[in-house]
């Protein structure tokens, strides 16, 4: 069986292990995908690439990648980790703030490639998206809540007072959250994180009365969580009991290695899974994870998108196909 | 306890039945719990009767009973109640791979070296994930090291290397070649002196006293090597655990189901691996699961047992090595 077509995948590097699944199912059905990683742009040690344009105004490369492509899974581009080993190559004659500044140009400098290429090769059919396009939680919200689907109350706000009445109103249930990325630092050989955490009326006691404007939302009692991932039309949905554990009550990244949570396959009701839908299609997202919420008011909750997630687990445990099923959406 | 709900277990927590007990697997945190057959039975109902007509089914078994018996359950986080099972499917036992071998087995020697790229072309065709290659007396390192440096040519994600304790080669050797080659997941090194285990980066090296000398010192059954695991037991649900998409070169090149069965389908010296996997018979043992295997069928650990179709008189018969006895219930020594 050989399968002809050119299709292209767009990956962070060789070590994503589900990126070499769906290829190993390319390869079954007699496709020899090509790749474009992330990394052999940002690691400039390890890999040569030349990017140029020919006469026709097409980008080329010297790896080959020119023309158009059948189809393109945009698995997920560089999270420019790679920076942070430059970062330490600096010897302690540079000062930390100019480093701060190279890094940062760095990272804008490349996040101008990244566009330009993402926006520059051509498909029939496109799979997966740009996180940094359609990772805004805020827009994703309220797009969520226009689909019926329902979501925690949330407030944006800089000042005490309102957050008091947001917190009154809310039973003191209430939680901080990150709006962009999480926030991760290293000091020495500690790495610190932010999380998801209730705040307690301590915290806001000792809050200044105006603040950088902060994202808060409604705490949910849940019944436990729920994270999908959606394919075209397809729903493929995993519930993960965090509530049993005090560790992952609120945030489920607080992962409990000792005792993980009970992970089992799910199925949404059909009108949610129709909003869903609904929703990745007013995104114009093809493919994606979502988190969900299952209230003990009964309700399902709507938390956020990650349209480059990690859906390795929920495949794993679940014994879902989705290797197989992007492969095939891929070359057919 | 509200009657209007149901009690269900997870459906990775698979209830198994043997003869005379039973337990419940826990495929996600991979350990398992002992309850007596008419719990079994009871729990089974519980997947689709809310529980009050499981009480008025059971009459044997009255409410306050059945109470504790859900909050132990809840308390070993293997079940929980809910309003709607249908909203918690069982898990597909449609086991899918796109690999038409997942395990290859090779014993190191000059005849299989000779041949290493031939049969490392084989593996990449078939898609082959894993390799264990074994030596049961001193083999070099440096020819060892010929095998491992050609491994990124193909397709393998996972290697062991199980070599024997020599006096020729240093520790400090064994050492670097884990550094060398991270891909290396556990290096055993059997006929040591000491049991021991250390980790070299993300490998895991292992000094065992134990003697694996030949083939035949493979194949033993026992508590200690269950696998308790979503993957293993949908393999074992439909094929043998052991045999199925399993490839092994033996030292001379002989190619085989495994080292310890005698039938061979050819050799590297002559054959590919492809050729000699669609051989008459290759796959007959593939198929051979536990629920078709004498006593095996009737014994509660049948889906997280390894199995050994190498030592027996009968294709259908319990593996030779094996001590438990599901009537009784309990492992006897073996004489
Ligand atoms: S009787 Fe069969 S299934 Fe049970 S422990 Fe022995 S080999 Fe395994």
């Amino acid at each position: 069986m050989k399968n002809h077509k050119r299709i292209l995948i767009i990956s962070k590097s060789t070590a994503d292990i589900s990126t070499e699944d769906v290829i190993d199912w390319l390869i079954l059905f007699g496709n020899r995908p090509e790749r474009l990683n992330g990394d052999s742009i940002e690691d400039f040690k390890s890999h040569s690439i030349t990017f140029s344009i020919n006469d026709v105004g097409e980008l080329i490369s010297n790896t080959g990648m020119t023309g158009s492509f059948y189809a393109i899974w945009l698995r997920r581009w560089s999270d420019y980790s790679s920076l942070i080993e430059t970062k330490r190559s600096f010897d302690n004659s540079v000062s930390s703030d100019l480093v701060a500044h190279i890094i940062s140009q760095l990272t804008r400098d490349l996040t101008v490639i990244e566009n330009f290429i993402l926006s520059n090769i051509r498909c029939v059919k496109f799979l997966g998206s740009d996180n940094k396009k359609h990772g805004n939680k805020l827009n994703n919200l309220l797009l969520a809540k226009k689909h019926n689907l329902e979501i925690p109350e949330f407030i944006l706000t800089t000042e005490k007072t309102s957050l008091n009445q947001f917190f009154e109103k809310h039973n003191k249930k209430i939680i901080l959250k990150d709006l962009s990325t999480t926030f991760n630092y290293e000091l020495g050989s500690i790495l610190y994180t932010t999380y998801t955490e209730l705040i307690t009326e301590e915290d806001i006691s000792n809050f200044p009365n105006k603040f950088y404007m902060s994202f808060f939302q409604k705490y949910i009692e849940k019944e436990y969580e729920i994270r999908c991932f959606i394919i075209e039309t397809k729903v493929y949905s995993m519930a993960i009991f965090s509530q049993m554990d005090d560790k992952t009550k609120v945030d489920n990244r607080k992962y409990n290695f000792q005792n993980p949570n009970r992970t089992v396959p799910y199925s949404l009701p059909l009108v949610i899974e129709e909003q869903l839908i609904n929703l990745f299609s007013d995104l114009k997202l093809s493919s994606g994870s979502v988190d969900l919420i299952k209230g003990l008011d009964k309700k399902y909750y709507f938390l956020e998108i990650n349209s480059d997630g990690q859906f390795g687990m929920v495949a794993e445990c679940c014994n879902y196909n989705i290797n197989y099923e992007i492969a095939q959406f891929l070359c057919s | 306890m509200n009657i209007n709900f149901y009690f269900t277990l997870f459906s990775n927590c698979i209830p198994v039945k043997g003869a005379v007990r039973s337990i419940i697997c826990d495929l996600q945190r991979g350990s398992y719990l002992f309850i007596s057959n008419d719990i079994f039975d009871v729990l089974t109902s519980c997947q689709t009767m809310p529980i009050f007509k499981i009480l008025d089914y059971y009459r044997n078994i009255n409410e306050v009973e059945l109470e504790i018996l859900f909050n132990q359950l809840i308390e070993h986080n293997l079940g929980h109640y809910c309003e709607n099972p249908d909203r918690f499917p069982k898990i597909n036992t449609q086991f899918n791979s796109p690999y038409e071998i997942l395990d290859c087995i090779i014993e190191l020697s000059d005849c299989n070296l000779k041949y290493i790229d031939n049969i490392f072309e084989s593996l990449t065709i078939l898609g082959c994930q894993t390799i264990e290659f074994r030596t049961y007396s001193h083999f070099s390192i440096e020819k060892m090291e010929i095998f491992l440096s050609k491994l990124h040519l193909t397709r393998i994600r996972n290697v062991e290397l199980i070599v024997c304790h020599s006096e020729l080669e240093s520790l400090n050797a064994f050492e670097a070649i884990l550094k060398k080659y991270p891909i290396i997941e556990t290096l055993v090194i059997h006929s040591a002196d000491i049991d021991s285990c250390k980790t070299i980066g993300a490998s895991n090296l292992i000094f065992t006293t134990q003697k694996i000398t030949s083939s035949s010192c493979c194949g033993n059954i026992s508590k200690e090597d269950f696998k308790i695991n979503l993957p293993f037991y949908l393999h074992g649900l439909k094929n043998n655990t052991c045999l199925y998409r399993k490839i092994s070169i033996k030292a001379n090149g002989d190619i085989t189901n495994c080292p310890s069965l005698e039938k061979t389908f050819g050799s590297v010296i002559n054959l590919s691996l492809e050729q000699a996997l669609n051989t008459i018979g290759f796959k007959e043992l593939w198929s051979i699961k536990k629920d078709d295997i004498n006593i095996c069928k009737v014994c509660e650990f049948r889906y997280i047992c390894s199995d050994c179709r190498a030592f027996l008189n009968d294709v259908y018969e319990k593996p030779f090595k094996c001590s438990y006895d599901p009537y009784s219930p309990s492992f006897h020594n073996l004489s």
